[in-house]
């Protein structure tokens, strides 16, 4: 079923046993899997079925610290959420990123990667991946001439990625809408969630849209899958009963903001051709290729986050300008078409390069980032046209994050020449071991972590192993808002997972 | 056989570079060949400017040609196989080092060095 808010009358009362806040790739996975349950599961959606820029603007906020792009365009805000415009690149974490790291300060999951197994392989199925297989021997029975670099086992391996061309929102629009167990309510932003006089439970959500409707959503439990920023800044902004915030009684929502660093680190010169299919990718195309990662092994005895590096031709990569610098218009439409436009130019020049470049390839980071509590999300003093305070974003990177991305090449440098393969170039950033910071030019992935980090005790995290808020009875938070560490990958693979598991622990409550 | 993209080996060599050491070397002890094959003559003369600007200690022909691994093979095929061999176990232990970006082995800078000492001549 589908009602649009707009067109109910004011002050309506919508009722179900559970409601999901937000629908991108968290709500709508959830709303997915009751979708043949007896339950009546309300699905909101702040936005439409397709982009209004006044919605967009919700998503408005002001940026400090490591250059960031504009909130605005960050993420998108409508049916479908972000999956209206990504990239589907999917690779599940590793084993080490569930573990306590002692060089990684704040690191631990209060579950393992096995919790998750099950899970990510339900998670394929949703995101329309192949099965859940990530290990190189399997894509090498299945594809051909993947031929990967000599390198020696103990030290880099190769990580399989899949990809996935879901876009939620044309993808599920119709089951959703036609389905009797799920109520999809679009142009109803949650603007405040509401406790009953124990504080230890939600009653019921404020909803609001431009039309200048509210409504109420009651509910036996409360999912807010609404993205990790817009999830925070509701946590924070329903402060009418708990003036600190919802959740927040330790001081850590909006803390640890983690995002994937993605820079262009290095240059990998080969003498001569190495014919390989294994890391390159085509959209739409490719169903599994690789990237360089450092294994456990030599990230325990370096004492080093965990990354990967992907390879680009040269000859193109020198070319095309950082994301940071192209996706800089509020506008998501502006800034997607910016940033393509200056891809096809840098293709366009590449094809022009000659000579040694030909063989050479543009190493890209992709890293997780340490857990820093300095990294936040908070509430600004400004208010958006709901009346809701926008969220800030200080972004902060730590020393332990520049000295992993440097080993990482450093390490690839020492295997490119042990194995005669090629000799490895340190991009400028990198060559001074006393430099600390990031370069403008440093790029997110627009992934949004951490910021109601999970962890079993409530000094530590914001929500527990099954991802509900602690103190508060029946609210829960899906989505990359609850990953204590940001791993390599890009994350929604792992939170589909995470929100898979979630929606399996509601059902035993309900 | 074609030992050097850069050309290295019909660089004509003073005199005095094969009076430095009595035991004499072959002219493709300077060459750095895997480097040859991926940069410029010009980035290899860089690369070795800036080595010996890091290693002042080795800023002589004679103590660079004494810290390369002893080049006495007749051909130039044995002396690349045994540089090859040495920047190999260079990498291997660890023992690289990264001038201008590039991560290098201890051998192959040495060479470079030795290539911008024999250019500036």
């Amino acid at each position: 079923m589908h009602t649009d808010a707009r067109k109910l009358p004011n002050q309506s009362v919508i009722t179900g046993d559970i409601c999901i806040v937000g629908a991108g790739a968290a709500g709508i996975s959830i709303a997915l899997d009751w979708m043949n349950s007896d339950y009546n599961v309300v699905l909101l959606e702040g936005g439409g079925f397709d982009y209004d820029d006044k919605v967009q603007e919700l998503y408005n906020g002001k940026t400090s610290g490591q250059k960031y792009f504009p909130l605005k365009s960050a993420r998108l805000h409508y049916f479908g959420g972000t999956t209206g415009h990504w990239a589907g690149m999917c690779s599940p974490m590793d084993d080490l990123d569930f573990k306590i790291r002692e060089w990684v300060p704040n690191s631990g999951w209060p579950i393992s990667k096995k919790d998750l197994d099950p899970y990510y392989a339900k998670a394929q199925e949703t995101l329309q991946l192949g099965p859940y297989k990530y290990d190189y021997e399997y894509w090498d029975k299945e594809l051909p001439d993947l031929n990967p670099f000599p390198f020696k086992k103990e030290v880099v391996w190769n990580k399989m990625w899949q990809f996935s061309v879901a876009h939620f929102g044309k993808e599920y629009k119709n089951p959703i809408v036609k389905s009797g167990q799920i109520h999809l309510y679009t142009y109803a932003n949650a603007i405040d969630l509401r406790l009953d006089s124990t504080k230890k439970h939600i009653t019921e959500i404020e909803v609001a849209n431009h039309s200048g409707k509210r409504h109420i959503v009651k509910a036996k439990h409360f999912i807010m899958a609404c993205g990790t920023i817009q999830n925070t800044r509701m946590l924070l902004a329903s402060n009418t009963q708990m003036p600190q915030g919802i959740g927040n009684q330790n001081d850590l929502v909006g803390r640890y903001f983690q995002e994937h660093l993605e820079v262009a680190s290095a240059e990998l010169w080969l003498p001569k051709n190495f014919p390989t299919n294994l890391y390159s990718w085509t959209y739409g195309e490719t169903k599994a290729s690789a990237e360089l990662a450092i294994t456990e092994r030599t990230q325990r005895e370096h004492k080093m986050l965990n990354g990967t590096a992907s390879l680009e031709p040269l000859r193109i990569a020198k070319h095309a300008k950082p994301r940071m610098e192209t996706w800089q218009d509020n506008d998501p439409r502006k800034s997607s078409e910016n940033m393509f436009a200056n891809w096809r130019e840098a293709e366009k020049l590449g094809k022009k390069e000659t000579g040694n470049i030909e063989r050479a390839y543009a190493l890209i980071t992709r890293i997780e980032q340490a857990p820093n509590p300095n990294s936040r999300v908070t509430l600004g003093t400004e208010k958006d046209s709901l009346g809701v305070p926008r969220a800030n974003l200080h972004w902060e990177l730590t020393p332990l994050d520049k000295y992993s991305v440097r080993k990482m090449y450093q390490i690839l440098g020492q295997q490119a020449g042990l194995s005669e393969i090629g000799r490895i170039r340190l991009n400028d950033f990198l060559r001074d071991e006393n430099d600390h910071t990031f370069p403008d030019s440093t790029n997110g992935g627009w992934h949004h972590m951490g910021t109601t980090r999970m962890s079993d005790d409530p000094k530590k995290g914001v929500v527990d192993a099954n991802c509900k808020v602690h103190g508060i009875s029946n609210l829960f938070i899906a989505g990359a808002a609850c990953f204590p560490t940001s791993g390599a990958p890009n994350p929604t693979l792992t939170l589909t997972a995470l929100s898979l598991r979630l929606s399996d622990h509601v059902k035993g409550l309900v | 056989m074609v030992y050097s993209a850069l050309g290295i080996t019909s660089v004509a060599l003073p005199i005095w570079y094969y009076n430095k050491d009595s035991s004499g070397y072959h002219e493709l002890v300077i060459e750095p060949e895997f480097l040859s094959h991926i940069m410029d003559g010009q980035s290899i003369d860089e690369i070795g400017s800036h080595y010996l600007e890091l290693n002042p200690g080795e800023s002589s022909e004679t103590e660079l040609i004494s810290l390369l691994p002893e080049a006495d093979a007749t051909t130039g095929d044995g002396i690349i196989q045994k540089i090859r061999q040495e920047i190999v176990a260079n990498y291997t232990s660890g023992d690289t080092i990264c001038i201008d970006g590039w991560v290098l082995s201890r051998t192959e800078a040495r060479q470079c060095a030795l290539y911008s000492l024999n250019h500036k001549t």
